[in-house]
């Protein structure tokens, strides 16, 4: 078989017309001043060959291209060479990496694996109070401005006297204010925000108590900074990882994060408990608070979710010891669900 | 030596032929997508490049098919370099600065930033254009950028601050400079592109166009964009061969009114079946708040793929139908004095241009 070629040779763009035969080896190409021969394992689809359409070869180890436009010369060159079916991989300038790169690469990576596993816990235990406590001023100004907060003096005083009373050495900013749901959030610097829809929530003065214990126990561990500096690490590598792909981005935040985030619940949760039990505070009825809290906000469950399930705060918090005081006397709880309701 | 017509003798004319299939295209994008879904967009970087492969390798001159010879790590690669060391040192250097400085000095970081970020922007739209230059050949010669990617990011910084400062209206030289400076450093093989634009002449019509701008809601601005790239081609020139741009300001507008009524009617659509699913979950079901949230997100995600989908492909066979229609090619490309070249490519690339969104060829 044989057909009529156009020639470039990859080292300048004038074209030659020659002819095409195919043998068993592979390509004869014969013209005025070129004749090579290109083996079958040497050719590579320019274009993927398909019936009737031009076909469009290179080679190998050069930059030389071949055109054949005669609409019979697909089909025939496939039954001797299947794989032009497909497009070849061209070669690219910087196929093979030099050593600098892979070093660069390394660098790289070792860069961004700080950011998610080492660095964030570091960062936030070398950054100042001072910063840590104006990050949390921002957060708490942003998720709860002036005209949503609680300014009840009796109520606020409440709170703070049994934040104080959980732990003595620490120095805590609480304030309530609406957030919309039954919450509470810690937040970097000590900030802890209680929502109104809390307070209303509680039962007994022992479900705030270990609500407040709970936020506490992430202050002690400086998580909300923590994690402040991780989600904005993360925020700038799933930017990278993904070339800006926002929603699938912050989908692989979310993945990536929440394992982490219920570890981190779940301890906070345990570090609670402890925290009433070392103040003498009675905790004998959190599960049943866990269990209304499904009930109201639904079950809280899955791999994406950033807390542990319900049910399994439930279960971890079941105590039936009486032990321990009351957090709160009537008159106190009275002031706190009348002053911030 | 017997030389073919497709040599393109002197006085011909030739134009660019896209040869792209629609059915075609929907297949790239949805593979694309599919593989971006998976990988949580990681795929991305090779999504780019399957879809650059496709489009080179679909345009046609003078009989013969462009090449893209790009890989997707390198792409990856370059990203992550960027990410390393230029994203993340400015993000927390910028963080630091404005927790640790007093309130008014913080004004002057943000000055500082936004000086860095316009030096970034445009030293990174040189470089993923020289990328992308390298990793392109026509006939298995390649093409090339020549010049600095620093000294270009510093003009453009410059110029962009012009920008703001006269409203607008040192667009005409900054076009002309930010094509002049790109075309006169581009190569084919080794011979350099000739482009000489010049932002005086356009500032005419650019001035009638900018105080059209807000009673034609911008449309005056695509006589602005035929003006200056016929003026732009008519002042290029490259080893003997021309270039004309015969569409006018209606062909262009007729093309983005076209391409804005097709999204428009694809992203309602989408949009009214999104609010069609989400709302039964969000007042009758029984699912917490974080898992309800991540069921609508995943709802709107697949309804915005499935838009991003269906519209695309359209807007790319617009697009290129229209640019391969209305450039024309004349003179005679002098193939004798072209040759190849060895020059340094950059082994990775873009990392910049992708960080800052910008794409600048397609």
């Amino acid at each position: 078989m044989s057909w009529s070629g156009v020639y470039a040779d990859g080292i300048s763009p004038r074209l030659q017309q020659l002819d095409v035969e195919a043998d068993f080896d592979g390509l004869q190409l014969r013209g005025e001043a070129t004749r090579e021969h290109w083996r079958w394992s040497d050719i590579l689809a320019v274009v993927p060959l398909a019936s009737g359409e031009p076909v469009r070869l290179g080679h190998r180890a050069s930059a030389a291209r071949l055109r054949i436009d005669d609409p019979t010369a697909a089909v025939a060159l496939l039954a001797h060479a299947p794989s032009l079916q497909r497009a070849h991989r061209v070669r690219s300038v910087g196929r093979r990496f030099s050593k600098g790169i892979w070093i660069r690469f390394g660098l790289a990576t070792a860069a961004l694996v700080f950011v998610i596993a080492i660095g964030p816990d570091m960062i936030a235990g070398l950054m100042p109070q001072s910063w840590a406590a104006r990050i949390g001023d921002e957060t708490l100004r942003v998720l709860a401005p002036e005209s949503k907060r609680c300014t009840d003096e009796a109520a606020l005083r409440v709170a703070r006297d049994l934040a104080a009373r959980l732990a003595p050495t620490q120095t805590i900013r609480l304030e309530i204010a609406s957030l919309g749901q039954p919450n509470a959030v810690a937040l970097p610097g000590g900030r802890i925000m209680l929502s109104r829809e809390m307070v209303a929530f509680a039962r007994t003065p022992q479900e705030i108590a270990f609500v407040l214990a709970h936020e506490l126990a992430h202050e002690q561990h400086n998580d909300p900074l923590t994690g402040f500096v991780r989600v904005s690490g993360m925020q700038v590598l799933s930017r990278v990882m993904t070339g800006g792909s926002g929603m699938l981005g912050n989908a692989g935040v979310v993945a990536a994060n929440a394992p982490m985030s219920r570890r981190v619940e779940a301890r906070a949760d345990s570090d609670g408990m402890r925290m009433l039990e070392a103040a003498n505070i009675r905790h004998n009825e959190i599960d049943s608070f866990w269990r209304r809290m499904e009930a109201q906000t639904g079950a809280s469950n899955g791999y994406l979710a950033s807390h542990p399930s319900t049910a399994a705060r439930a279960r971890a918090a079941t105590t039936d010891s009486q032990d321990g005081e009351p957090p709160l006397d009537a008159a106190a709880w009275d002031a706190l669900k009348k002053g911030c309701r | 030596m017997h030389d073919v017509a497709a040599n393109m003798p002197s006085g011909s004319r030739a134009r660019v032929s896209w040869y792209g299939k629609t059915s075609e295209l929907y297949a790239l994008l949805a593979t694309n997508i599919l593989f971006k879904i998976l990988t949580l967009g990681v795929f991305t970087f090779w999504a780019r490049t399957r879809k650059r492969r496709y489009f080179w390798s679909h345009v046609e001159f003078l009989g013969d098919r462009f090449e893209y010879h790009g890989r997707g790590i390198e792409l990856f690669l370059g990203m992550l370099f960027v990410a390393a060391a230029v994203l993340l040192p400015l993000a927390i250097a910028s963080s630091l600065l404005t927790l640790a400085l007093p309130d008014e000095l913080k004004a002057i970081v943000q000055v500082f930033y936004f000086i860095a970020l316009g030096f970034l922007t445009g030293a990174g739209v040189f470089r993923a254009i020289r990328y992308r230059l390298t990793r392109s050949a026509w006939r298995g010669l390649r093409f090339g950028l020549e010049g600095r990617a620093g000294r270009f990011g510093r003009d453009y910084l410059f110029r962009t601050f012009l920008m703001l400062i006269t409203l607008s209206l040192h667009r005409p030289w900054f076009d002309a400079w930010y094509y002049r400076t790109l075309l006169t450093s581009t190569r084919y093989g080794d011979q350099h592109t000739e482009s000489r634009p010049e932002g005086g002449e356009l500032f005419g019509t650019y001035l009638v166009c900018w105080l059209l701008m807000v009673p034609t809601l911008g449309l005056s601005m695509a006589a602005y964009r035929v003006a200056f790239l016929r003026h732009l081609v008519a002042r290029t020139t490259l080893a003997g061969l021309t270039v004309s741009f015969d569409a006018t300001a209606r062909d262009l507008i007729f093309l983005r009114v076209g391409n804005f009524l097709i999204v428009g009617a694809v992203l309602l659509v989408a949009l009214g079946a999104s609010i069609t699913w989400t709302t039964p979950l969000m007042i009758g079901s029984t699912l917490s708040a974080d898992n309800k949230s991540v069921a609508i997100g995943l709802i709107f995600l697949v309804f915005g793929a499935i838009a991003v989908t269906t519209v695309l492909p359209l807007l790319w066979q617009r697009r290129m139908r229209f640019f391969c229609t209305h450039f024309v090619f004349g003179g005679a490309l002098a193939v004798d004095h072209i040759r190849a070249t060895t020059s340094d490519a950059p082994q990775v690339g873009e990392g910049l241009e992708a960080a800052f969104d910008f794409d600048a060829v397609g």
